[in-house]
């Protein structure tokens, strides 16, 4: 067990201007469960097979604890590595594939079987020992991958979107297991996905990646509580926090008639006169009509436990970069948590005002946070 | 660069046995040699000029369209009935596939050595079996003369190509989704319409495929005419490929060989080229 | 979906739609009718087969013939006394040394396999796995050596071995059956290394393999069969390779069989028995071993053509 250290990493891919990963900084702790997430060629995988030593680091440096594997091959690096689509060895029976690395080392064999057992068993597939992949559930294969790291007992373990061939049930049901599998063999963890969920719910810490550069590296409540900037207000959370732009007028931010104040700091810190205000949809507070902005109840989506609104309003969201190019497009409705089972109705006006202390506010130009 | 080591000993196979072999043979198309191979200067056209002035060569080059053109065409049409026949299911079909791989997998010399002793006109079995079963009244001596004999030779061209053309043919028919020839049902054609409207065009790129191997391959066989109309005097039964080889074997003319080469070797390069135009094939290569 | 073909309009369940036994679905009438027809085609498969198979039963009954029965006007189908003994009296024939002429197949073939897959192997796997610039323009020139054939190079060849000495040498026929058929060593076995998914072999790395392990252990099982396809496709190739031997090859002793057997045929005299009974010897293990790999053979000969 050990910490990692990407220690300004860069990766360039031949014919991009762009690096892959550009200037990474990122401590990971012994024994962390830290989450890579960000949408697809953010350079997460990237990162992971940087240190994995699958990809080739181009500026900058990687440790495993005090020991420097930037130019080392992989089969030096004491590194087990969980692929998307397992990579099982598919002319091997299920025990050898998760006792391979250990025959590579010359574990003698009673040994081997012993350990290999073992971990079947943390497993559930005891039964499955003398099978083939092919004849496994997707289920069954990503345990077989799984188990196929931790027999090793590794310094670190790599694991690059291993649910995202599951279904739906499966996916979450294996989410917990493997988190709970992660601390209690305490090994160091960095694990990728594209889900923000996912993210959210296993990681210690989740180092949110756009464009090959890190956004932000903090404990889940730090991302959804302050989030640095635009990108990961609306990336981390679901539904996403609404965004809506706001121009400046004496002391405060206007948007749809209401005025939310800023402080000194925070004016100073912007650069422009316009400003993004966030607020997530729990940060609302639902009003009677005519009071706080006003606005009409579009969709309403009941999922028993919460109520989600989705409502018009004078004050629009942010266009999403998705929506650009259509100019006819009505702007992104305002989402809204209400209580579950709550009587509202399609075409319902109301107000909305937002929470004391649910604003947050950013720099439309840089997209950063302004300071609280 | 990295990959230089990998490539390296293909390569050297490739440029050593059969570019260079290819260049030497264009520089000897412009060189004179004596019959044993002495070097005697520059020709410049002169082997060109030679080819083009022999007396057999408007023969041999009917003969070389009507061989390459007759042969495949027929071994074409023969496949598809024999792809469509074996793309059935009846009891005895797995078996039947393995006896069509033995022409193909036989050595051609082999076979068309049976076909010789065959057709012989005294002791032939296929002459004595022609008359047994009264196709013809009498045993003939159908590799005696330069006509039967090139037309047998074609026969057993034919019979040598559709092995592999029907595995091609076949290939293509399996590769034909199901639910669109039930759609096809569905929409009201018959056996006939669906052959010609659905199926025949999906199985064009085999088609093109299977066409342009066998001409290539049909084009530049030397021993099925080698062995049942070598015996034939004159060039009346040539191609330009066993032309070529006299020339090389009995006459020993090197030069004008080469020359004559050069000139098979630019038809080839132009069936490679449509070939490369009409079927892609490196299309399933990302580079 | 399976009930229009079942149904009783012929026209419907025809010949694009090979009935599956499916009793019950259908009418009490349709399954056995289908059952005759289904007969009936094998009836005319046989018949099929035995077109397929004619030279190949006269080669077999000629084999074993005496030279006065295979040259007896009119002839017989089969031999009255079969001569088992030909198969033993052909190796000691003026005509040719076929003891030599059958050490020159198998070692040219031999010779021509092993270096056809050592030039094959690492180019099959690297451009599988890499992307590189000039990856199009060298599969395309390994696809083009398919397309050219000893036969238009042979005055080439000839003036090459010539000038190198190696003329009238196994060597010079190792060479060539290794070049010409290098291309499709290449392209099989590609489609097969370009099946196996590249995280297999870093898993095989992470496991903590090196890169001649994971070859070993990983690579070169997963791939077997291809390679089996491409020794036993380019040892067939060898085997049977004809008009180099005839240009590059003079000397009786290191001709092989296919050319040794031109020499059995005279102008006047021919002793077919024994170009039969060495021509059964020729192919038989070929067919054999040819029908180990033919559900392969198509894909690898039409490169990527047809799928």
């Amino acid at each position: 067990m050990a910490t990692v250290t990407f220690d300004g990493a860069s990766r360039y891919y031949a014919g991009t201007e762009r690096p892959a990963v550009d200037q990474l900084n990122l401590e990971v702790e012994d024994g962390e469960f830290l989450v890579l997430v960000g949408p697809s060629g953010c350079g997460k995988s990237t990162t992971l097979r940087m240190l994995a030593g699958l990809e080739g680091v181009d500026e900058g440096a990687i440790r495993i604890g005090e020991r420097e594997v930037t130019d080392l091959p992989p089969k030096d690096r004491d590194i087990a590595m969980v692929f998307q689509n397992y990579a099982l060895y598919p002319h091997m029976t299920v025990a050898d594939n998760i006792g391979f690395h250990l025959k590579i080392k010359k574990v003698p064999k009673a040994e081997r079987a012993e350990r290999v057992l073992e971990a079947a068993k943390l497993l559930d597939l005891e039964q499955y020992l003398d099978r083939k992949p092919a004849k496994l559930s997707g289920g069954q294969r990503q345990r077989v991958a799984m188990g196929r790291a931790i027999v090793r007992s590794p310094q670190v373990f790599c694991m690059d979107e291993p649910l995202s061939n599951l279904d739906a049930k499966l996916r979450v049901q294996t989410r917990t297991q493997i988190a709970s599998l992660q601390r209690r063999l305490g090994v160091t963890t960095i694990y990728v996905t594209h889900d923000q969920t996912e993210a959210m719910t296993m990681g210690d810490r989740v180092a949110v990646l756009k464009d090959g550069l890190l956004q932000q590296c903090d404990t889940p409540i730090g991302l959804f509580g302050k989030p640095k900037n635009l990108f990961v207000a609306g990336f981390i959370g679901s539904p996403a926090m609404n965004l809506i732009p706001a121009t400046i007028n004496g002391e405060g931010a206007v948007i749809g008639g209401q005025s939310i104040d800023l402080t000194p700091a925070q004016r100073s810190a912007l650069t422009g006169s316009n400003v993004v205000v966030g607020i997530r949809p729990e940060g609302w507070i639902l009003k009677p009509a005519g009071e706080g902005i006003s606005a009409t109840v579009e969709v309403v989506e009941e999922l028993g436990s919460d109520q989600f609104l989705y409502c018009s309003t004078s004050a629009p969201q942010l266009a999403t970069d998705d929506d650009a190019g259509e100019e006819a497009a009505a702007p992104p409705p305002i989402t809204v948590r209400a209580p579950g089972m709550s009587a509202f109705q399609r075409g319902e006006k109301v107000g909305l005002v937002p929470q004391p202390g649910a604003v947050h506010l950013f720099d439309a130009d840089s997209g950063e946070r302004l300071p609280d | 660069m990295q990959a230089l080591p990998w490539l390296l000993p293909a390569l050297v196979l490739i440029v050593g046995v059969v570019i260079f072999p290819a260049g030497y043979m264009v520089y000897t198309s412009f060189r004179d040699l004596s019959r044993f191979g002495k070097d005697r200067g520059w020709a410049g056209f002169e082997n060109y000029v030679r080819v083009f002035g022999l007396d057999p060569l408007p023969t041999v080059l009917t003969n070389t369209v009507v061989w390459t053109v007759g042969t495949v065409v027929v071994t074409v049409l023969l496949s598809l009935v024999l792809a469509q026949f074996l793309n059935k299911k009846f009891p005895g079909r797995k078996v039947l596939r393995m006896v069509i791989i033995v022409p193909w997998a036989a050595s051609v010399v082999m076979t068309s050595t049976v076909f010789v002793y065959g057709l012989d006109p005294f002791y032939g079995i296929i002459n004595k079996f022609l008359v047994d079963v009264g196709i013809i009244d009498e045993p003939y001596g159908f590799l005696k003369n330069a006509t039967s004999g090139f037309l047998s030779a074609m026969a057993v061209a034919v019979f040598v190509s559709v092995p592999f053309t029907t595995f091609v043919v076949l290939a293509g028919l399996q590769t034909i989704p199901h639910d669109v020839l039930e759609a096809a049902s569905i929409d009201g054609a018959g056996k006939v319409q669906t052959y010609w409207s659905v199926v025949f065009p999906m199985l064009r790129p085999a088609l093109a495929v299977a066409a342009i191997i066998n001409i290539i391959n049909v084009f530049n066989s030397l021993p099925i005419l080698k062995t049942m109309t070598g015996a034939i005097p004159g060039n009346d039964a040539d191609t330009t490929t066993t032309f070529m080889f006299k020339l090389i074997q009995n006459d020993r003319q090197i030069d004008t060989a080469s020359a004559l080469s050069v000139v098979n070797f630019v038809v080839i390069i132009v069936v490679i080229g449509v070939y490369l135009k009409v079927v892609k094939p490196m299309r399933e290569v990302n580079a | 979906m399976r009930e229009l073909a079942t149904e009783p309009s012929p026209s419907t369940s025809g010949v694009l739609d090979p009935p599956k036994t499916e009793a019950g679905t259908g009418n009490a009438a349709t399954p056995r009718k289908r059952d005759r027809k289904r007969w009936g085609l094998t009836v005319v498969g046989s018949v099929v087969a035995l077109v397929f198979l004619a030279p190949y039963l006269i080669m077999l009954s000629g084999a074993f013939k005496s030279r006065q029965e295979i040259l007896k006007v009119p002839p017989e189908y089969l031999p009255g006394d079969w001569k088992f003994d030909n198969f033993v009296n052909m190796w000691g024939t003026p005509e040719t040394p076929l003891p030599d002429n059958l050490l020159s197949t198998v070692v040219i073939s031999l010779g021509g396999t092993l270096l056809a897959l050592l030039a094959a192997l690492p180019a099959a796997y690297y451009t599988a796995r890499h992307s590189f610039r000039l990856k199009l323009p060298f599969m395309l020139l390994v696809l083009i050596t398919q397309m050219l054939q000893p036969t238009v190079l042979a005055s080439g060849l000839f003036r090459e071995f010539v000038s190198l000495e190696i003329n009238d040498t196994w060597l010079a026929m190792i060479l060539v059956n290794a070049a010409f058929n290098l291309s499709f060593a290449v392209w099989i076995m590609h489609s097969f290394f370009a099946t196996v998914p590249k995280e297999i072999e870093e898993a095989a790395w992470l496991d903590g393999c090196s890169r001649g392990q994971s070859m070993r252990r990983i690579m070169l099982p997963l791939v077997w069969p291809g390679i089996v396809t491409a020794i036993i496709f380019t040892f067939i190739a060898c085997w049977n390779e004809f008009a180099a031997s005839l240009i590059l090859l003079p000397t009786d002793t290191n001709q092989p069989l296919t050319v040794a057997l031109t020499r059995f045929i005279g102008q006047y005299e021919s002793a077919w028995q024994y170009v039969f009974a060495i021509s059964i010897i020729g192919i038989l293990p070929v067919v054999a071993l040819f029908a180990m790999i033919e559900k392969h053979l198509v894909s690898g000969l039409t490169a990527g053509g047809v799928k």
